[in-house]
């Protein structure tokens, strides 16, 4: 990249300041102190990277936007860079595409601002500034130039590493996450282990509290049994006197029990028993024998019912024949009242006379009457028939007269007409007329012009008109005009033609001539003339025809007018021919021959119903005979049964039905007192057996008793009663009753109630002391096993410990991560340096050598690759400390000029820029680094920008062979510097205002005031600055107090030193 | 006679979660009671059946220490079952062998202990028919390496089941107790209930069946134990052994699960946030009710991955206090930062600058097995005090620590330009 000119609109106290001739190679760029230099140099880093941190801004003095504009080129072509504070830059390229920041970086090669600042275009203070720095920033700055791409620089990537690095594991601090961890970690496994430990004794615990139980356990049976041992003394102490005494008592009994006959007693006790036994049934038995007499007497029946019980059982038997027999004889009843109604119904309609002979019936008789009704029959169809047909030819009659009237009338119109013939003649005459007219038109049209036709048309429509009023005359009028016509042809021919007209017009009773183009018409009338004529010849005809016709009807009417009469007659006199017979056969006389054959069935039921009357009327009678015999037997047996007798025959049949009912039950009675005497008799007999064998018993019981020397039953029973209470209490209480016995017969009652008295002191013992010990020592060790359980917590721990072995794995990991990428980085810029170094060391040391005529011979990296070395002609090796400043700052300058021309080669050449950096050179040495510089620029695409304040300088780089010289315009008045100094916020950077006071001092000495005011900068920052060159020996103080000066130290730097 | 018997093994009761890092106080104590909590749900599940029998297939606790935690929590549950008249039968595994310490010095009656050595048969009679006969052995110390299933035999009388912890030819376990399908086969049962693998799977079907329960609550973030953890039902019949397949049923309180988010195409963090959160949300719905822990990477080409993975605790922080308070709990255990940026590795290897030289160092360390030696050599220094103490051991997979470490250094060096 080459710069070529620059427009600047306002920046420090450059106004619209424009330069545009500026090309590759060294440019000289001279100008005294305040000319700007440094503003332009600052100018130039604001273009290409707007403000960096710590820049100063030169905000304008001179008015004008705050920026500008930037020109260079490259291998592309021209570009123009535009840029204004608070503004994003604008590029615009060599087609003319205006284009952004990102753009500008990427033709930087992507190099950071800071990197520019450092290699690029640098002033005095930065030249000197770079030794100043930390070991690790030269190495960085140096090697790493560029190596990022811009961005970030890998000096901070590492040192962010080792940060995290250090957040995750540190050897001996206590913040860092792995030693948290792990210290953590040992904690949780401490815990862990005391409660496993804890969780063993758990089941020794166990154990000891089943043992402290058992023992509780074993007290309080202890101490049971000697209650119930205690108990059982003061019992026996108690009931002593008591027990001595039955004991007695029993012993006596048993004697007196033992003398019993066990097969006497035995045998008694079984008399006893069964006598006892006998005594109830015999008691049973005789409540039996009373309940079945009892039951005897009550259900005895009357003796009246006894005795009519045979005839009421006869009677029962025909009780139902004899209701059978009521409703029958009723039914029958109802039945003949019916039939009667009927019989008189029938004779009735048949009118027949009560009592009289009924008609009698033969096959003749039936037969003639079945004639009469055809007769009768046939005689009614034909009068029917006749009557039909005449009618029919009367309507036929009437019709015919109306066709031929109407024939009459339709005739009428046609009346006057002319008649056939003639109209056929005149259609005839027209016809001939038309040909000829026909002919003749041929002709004229011929010979004759339009003209003459037109005048003849005129002449004959003239005619045609004042004759249009009778059709009759019209044809004259054609004849005419077709006369006309034949004239205008040739006369000959004319005439000829006009008098065949004439001849055909008179022909047909026309006048000639014809009226012109009535010939048509005349046609056509003619013609519907002869179709009228032809239709009324038609209707003539049919008029006729149908005036026959009506004639022929009236007298087919008129027969059979007659021929209906006849009939009419005959059939009167077949009327009066049945009436007789009828009468002769006493059949009612209105009877019609076809309701004949009803009548006989009506007879012949009427017949039927009679029998049926005189049948039911016979039935009834007997019925009710029968009747009256069951009814008379009925009542004498209500009477010997002493019952009272109903009248009405159904209350009779009820009455029977209870007396049969009870003479059932009578019945019934009877053989269940039979039955209950055969039991009765049965009971008595065993009644006696029973008081047979009681006697006997008897007698034995007294035997025995007297062998048993009881005085009574009642006495032998309680002895035995005793007997048998003793044997029981002997199996039950026998052996606790042997032990009491003993105990109280034959023991010591001192030693029972020494006993007693030493139980009591044990039990106390044990209930106040042992029992109590044991139940405490159960209790604590249960209370101190659950606290086992409870504190022995082993599961929570051993979870702690996953999940800190977990996170501890999760953060080894990620160190590993963080650590590696450490790894990588350092090991890729060692590689980086390795391959870079040698290069720009290379070409630092020609360079040193170069200005050092020799002295220095090489720049190298330190052995402990901590820096840089100086090697001098003698191979010594000398760091930048052990240099003088000039020198050091020479090395400086040639390693820059290496890492230019490093990036220039990888990356992109971009112009160098010096502000003032010969000041601490001596002559010889500014001189061989301008021709360095010359060298270096002058190769293709490199350019080399140099400011300084020296003539002197110019003079130097003008014998340098195409190096170029320019001047900047003399600095502001002393108001207008002023002005730029006092109302602007001048935002002076430390670095500037140091190379500014060593500009200005390298003038000479000057007062504070007077150095501030040659920089720009406050009096306050200036003195500042002053301290610290003071302290590193750069600048040195002359005098004390208000007229205290200062100047520069060094010798070997000076330009120009008075 | 027809009955229901239920199989579980490898309860594994108190036992820590593993693989887990920290956790929120209130899930470390759902997470705490959860093998306990699934213990209850199989006593529950057990007296919903009404089974009269219970087969537990060894490792009931887990480790030879046994807390007196989870053997009281196995005692009172054992006693509800007993109250109901279900047997219990019991087989100790490789986590729990006989020859550990126990705080429980009586069984209860009715709950069946089988000893180590030979197997032992004991019959189950209901309404004076025998209906079962369950034939188990113990394993007597934590390394049984005989073959134990060659020593069942069918005897007795009713359904026959046998009870075995035992490594069925699965070389992902520790091969205690190995054996064949052949083996359980010859024992000509109807029904081997079998303990260790933690996934339940049926190892033979029809007559006669052998299946693996699993566990009965999931103990690590491990692919291995994710998915739904229970027992086994069997609907039985005294004459013809199982009269239906099994049937799983789970009984797990938390469940664990991976999830993968791919957050190609999307634009900014936050887009992402949006993105896990639904996913999230789905994931949780999908639990039926049970707690879920998660692990979540992110990948697929994401245009503000540095901003990720330079925010990735930020976002952890943010995803778990996105889901406090959900009921049940979800939580996020681990994040994974596997996004890329847009910008290919590819490119910047041709830029010729200090990333590219970058690269290639990486790939020179990657190619030769002796640098990479020295590379982990150099971390292991450093490590060496942590190792010892944490007993990390982990293997370290140089080619993805390099691209971590390619990663890092990306995000530190690259501008946010080239990351565009």
């Amino acid at each position: 990249m080459i710069l070529r000119g620059w427009r600047i609109e306002g920046f420090g106290r450059f106004h619209a300041a424009q330069v545009d001739d500026l090309s590759g190679g060294l440019t000289v760029i001279e100008g005294p102190n305040e000319a700007g230099k440094s503003t332009l140099l600052g100018f130039l880093r604001f273009m290409l990277f707007g403000f960096q941190r710590g820049d100063s801004k030169y905000p304008p003095l001179e008015g004008g936007r705050h920026g500008g504009r930037l020109l260079f080129s490259d291998p592309q072509g021209q570009w123009e860079l535009e840029r204004f504070q608070g503004k994003s830059a604008r590029l615009i390229a060599p087609d003319g595409r205006v284009l952004e920041e990102d753009a500008l970086r990427a033709l930087l090669g992507r190099i950071d601002g800071a990197i520019f600042k450092d290699v690029f275009a640098f002033s005095l203070w930065e030249l000197s500034n770079l030794e100043a720095l930390s070991q690790e920033e030269v190495r960085d700055r140096l090697y790493s130039v560029g190596l990022t791409g811009a961005g970030h620089s890998a000096s901070s990537a590492r040192r962010s590493l080792e940060q995290q690095l250090g957040d995750l594991l540190k050897p001996r601090a206590e913040k860092a996450r792995i030693n948290q961890l792990l210290s953590a970690l040992g904690e949780t496994r401490q815990r862990l282990r005391e409660a496993q430990l804890q969780a063993q004794d758990y089941a020794e615990l166990q154990h000891r509290e089943a043992e402290a139980e058992e023992d509780a356990d074993r007290l309080q049976r202890e101490a049971s049994a000697l209650r119930a041992r205690r108990e059982f003394l003061l019992l026996l102490r108690s009931i002593e006197g008591t027990w001595n005494r039955l004991h007695r008592l029993e012993s006596e009994l048993g004697r007196t029990v033992d003398k019993l006959d066990p097969s006497l007693a035995g045998e008694l006790q079984d008399l006893l028993d069964a006598q006892k036994a006998r005594a109830v049934e015999l008691e049973q038995r005789r409540g039996d024998e009373r309940e079945l007499t009892a039951q005897i007497e009550e259900i005895a029946p009357p003796e009246a019912l006894v005795e009519v019980a045979p005839a009421v059982e006869d009677l029962v038997r025909g009780l139902g024949l004899q209701e059978d027999r009521i409703r029958r004889a009723d039914e029958a009843d109802r039945a003949l009242q019916a039939k009667r109604g009927a019989c008189e119904e029938i004779a009735a309609k048949l009118n027949l006379p009560s009592g009289a002979e009924l008609p009698t019936w033969d096959f003749t008789v039936r037969q003639e009457i079945d004639d009469w009704a055809r007769r009768l029959r046939e005689s009614d169809e034909k009068v029917r028939r006749l009557s039909e047909q005449s009618e029919a030819a009367l309507r036929d009659a009437a019709r015919a007269a109306e066709d031929a009237e109407a024939a009459q009338a339709a005739l009428a119109p046609h009346e006057g007409v002319a008649d056939a013939a003639a109209l056929r003649v005149r259609l005839a005459a027209i016809e001939s007329l038309q040909r000829l007219g026909d002919a003749m038109q041929r002709r004229r049209t011929t010979f004759l012009g339009a003209g003459g036709m037109g005048v003849a048309l005129g002449v004959v429509g003239a005619i045609g008109l004042a004759q249009r009023v009778s059709s009759l005359i019209a044809p004259l009028a054609v004849g005419f005009a077709l006369a006309v016509y034949a004239a205008a042809a040739g006369v000959r021919a004319e005439r000829r033609g006009r008098a065949a007209c004439r001849q055909a017009a008179e022909e047909g009773g026309l006048s000639y001539p014809l009226p012109e183009g009535d010939l048509e018409r005349l046609r056509r009338e003619a013609q519907a003339l002869q179709e009228g004529a032809a239709d009324q010849d038609h209707l003539r005809q049919r008029a006729a025809e149908l005036q026959a016709k009506r004639a022929l009807r009236d007298a087919e009417a008129e027969e059979l007018r007659r021929r209906l009469a006849h009939e009419q007659a005959q059939s009167l006199a077949d009327q009066e021919a049945f009436g007789a017979f009828k009468r002769g056969h006493g059949l009612p006389a209105g009877l019609a021959p076809e309701l004949l054959g009803s009548y006989a069935a009506e007879l012949a039921e009427f017949t039927r119903t009679r029998a049926d009357v005189e049948r039911l009327a016979a039935e009834v009678e007997d019925t009710r005979r029968g009747i009256a015999a069951w009814q008379t037997k009925a009542q004498e047996q209500l009477r010997g049964a002493g019952r009272e007798v109903p009248a009405d025959p159904r209350d009779l049949l009820a009455a029977v039905g209870v007396l049969a009912s009870d003479v059932a039950n009578a019945r019934t009675a009877m053989e269940r007192a039979a039955d209950l005497g055969t039991q009765r008799d049965g009971l008595r007999a065993r009644l006696l057996g029973i008081e047979d064998r009681r006697s006997d018993a008897d007698r034995r019981i007294a035997e025995l008793l007297s062998a048993l020397g009881a005085q009574s039953a009642s006495e032998f029973e309680t002895l035995r009663e005793a007997s048998q209470l003793r044997s029981q209490f002997l199996d039950q209480a026998g052996p606790a009753a042997g032990e009491l016995t003993r105990e109280l017969l034959e023991g010591d009652a001192a030693a029972r109630s020494a006993e007693a008295e030493e139980i009591a002191q044990r039990l106390e013992r044990i209930d106040e002391v042992e029992h109590k010990r044991a139940l405490t020592t159960l209790l604590a060790l249960r209370n101190e096993r659950e606290q086992v359980a409870q504190t022995a917590d082993v599961a929570e721990y051993a979870a702690q410990e996953e999940r800190l072995l977990t996170e501890l794995r999760r953060a080894v990991a990620q160190w590993r991560s963080v650590f590696a990428a450490k790894q990588l980085l350092d090991r890729t810029l060692e590689v980086y340096e390795r391959d870079r170094q040698p290069e720009v060391l290379r070409f630092a040391s020609q360079a040193i050598g170069r200005i050092t005529a020799g002295r220095y011979t090489a720049v190298r990296q330190r052995s402990d690759e901590k820096g840089l070395v100086a090697v001098d002609a003698f191979g010594r090796q000398l760091s930048p400390e052990e240099l003088s400043r000039g020198t050091a700052e020479q090395i400086y300058l040639a390693l820059r000029l290496g890492l230019a021309a490093s990036y220039g080669e990888r990356v992109v050449t971009l112009p160098l820029v010096l502000d003032d950096v010969l000041v601490n050179f001596d002559p010889d040495r500014a001189r061989a680094v301008l021709s360095v510089l010359g060298e270096f620029a002058a190769e293709e695409g490199r350019q080399a920008l140099l400011f300084t304040c020296h003539p002197f300088v110019r003079e130097m780089a003008e014998q340098i062979q195409g190096t170029r010289t320019l001047r900047l315009p003399q600095p502001l008045a002393a108001g207008e510097a002023a002005a730029a100094r006092a109302p602007g916020p001048v935002d002076s950077g430390e670095g500037d205002i140091a190379s500014l006071t060593l500009s200005a001092l390298a003038q000479g000495e000057l007062a504070l005031r007077a150095i501030a005011e040659r920089t720009g900068a406050e009096e306050r920052d200036v003195r500042k600055q002053l301290q610290t060159l003071l302290q590193e020996g750069t600048v040195e103080a002359v005098g004390e107090g208000r007229g205290r000066r200062y100047r520069l130290s060094t010798h070997e730097g000076l330009f120009g030193r008075p | 006679m027809r009955y229901t018997v239920v199989h579980a093994a490898d309860l594994h009761l108190d036992t820590p979660f593993s693989g887990l890092g920290e956790v929120a106080p209130s899930i470390a104590k759902e997470l705490r009671e959860a093998s306990l909590t699934a213990f209850d749900n199989l006593v529950q599940l057990t007296l919903r059946e009404h089974a009269a029998i219970l087969l537990l297939a060894g490792d009931i606790y887990d480790g030879e220490t046994r807390g007196i935690r989870a053997q009281r929590r196995l005692l009172q549950g054992l006693g509800r079952l007993r109250e109901a008249g279900c047997e219990i039968f019991i087989v100790h595994g490789n986590h729990d062998p006989l020859a550990g310490w126990t705080a429980i010095s009586d069984w209860p009656e009715g709950v069946h202990v089988f000893p180590a050595g030979d197997v032992t048969s004991r019959e189950v009679v209901r309404s004076g028919e025998t209906i079962a006969t369950v034939h188990g052995v113990s394993f007597a110390q934590r390394e049984e390496r005989e073959n134990l299933a060659r020593r069942f035999h069918r005897r007795g009388g009713g359904a026959q089941f046998g009870l075995l912890h035992c490594n069925v030819g699965d070389s992902a376990h520790s091969p205690y107790a190995p054996c064949s399908p052949e083996d359980l086969r010859a024992a000509q049962l109807d029904y081997f209930a079998l303990g260790h693998v933690h996934q339940a799977r049926l190892v033979l079907e029809g007559g006669p069946w052998a299946a693996y329960s699993g566990v009965l609550q999931g103990r690590s973030p491990h692919p291995g134990d994710a998915g739904p953890k229970g027992a086994y039902v069997l609907r039985c019949d005294s004459a013809l052994g199982l009269v239906s397949p099994p049937e799983f049923v789970p009984l797990d309180v938390v469940r664990f699960a991976s999830l993968s988010v791919d957050l190609t195409g999307l634009s900014d963090v936050a887009a992402a946030v949006d993105r896990i959160e639904e996913r999230f949300g789905s994931l949780h719905a999908a639990q039926a009710g049970r707690g879920l822990v998660a692990r979540l990477r992110l990948d697929g080409e994401f245009a503000a991955h540095a901003e990720l993975a330079q925010r990735a605790e930020e976002l952890v922080e943010e995803l778990r206090v996105g889901a406090q308070g959900t009921s049940p709990f979800l939580w996020l255990d681990e994040l994974e930062v596997a996004t890329k940026p847009p910008l290919r590795r590819e490119e910047i290897a041709g830029r010729g600058d200090l990333l590219a030289e970058l690269l290639a160092e990486a790939a020179r360390i990657e190619a030769s097995p002796e640098a990479a030696r020295a590379f982990l050599a150099e971390q292991a220094q450093q490590l060496r005090r942590v190792e010892t103490q944490a007993a990390l051991g982990d293997d370290v997979d140089v080619e993805s620590l390099l691209r971590q470490a390619e990663d890092i250094c990306l995000r530190l060096l690259a501008e946010e330009g080239d990351a565009r």
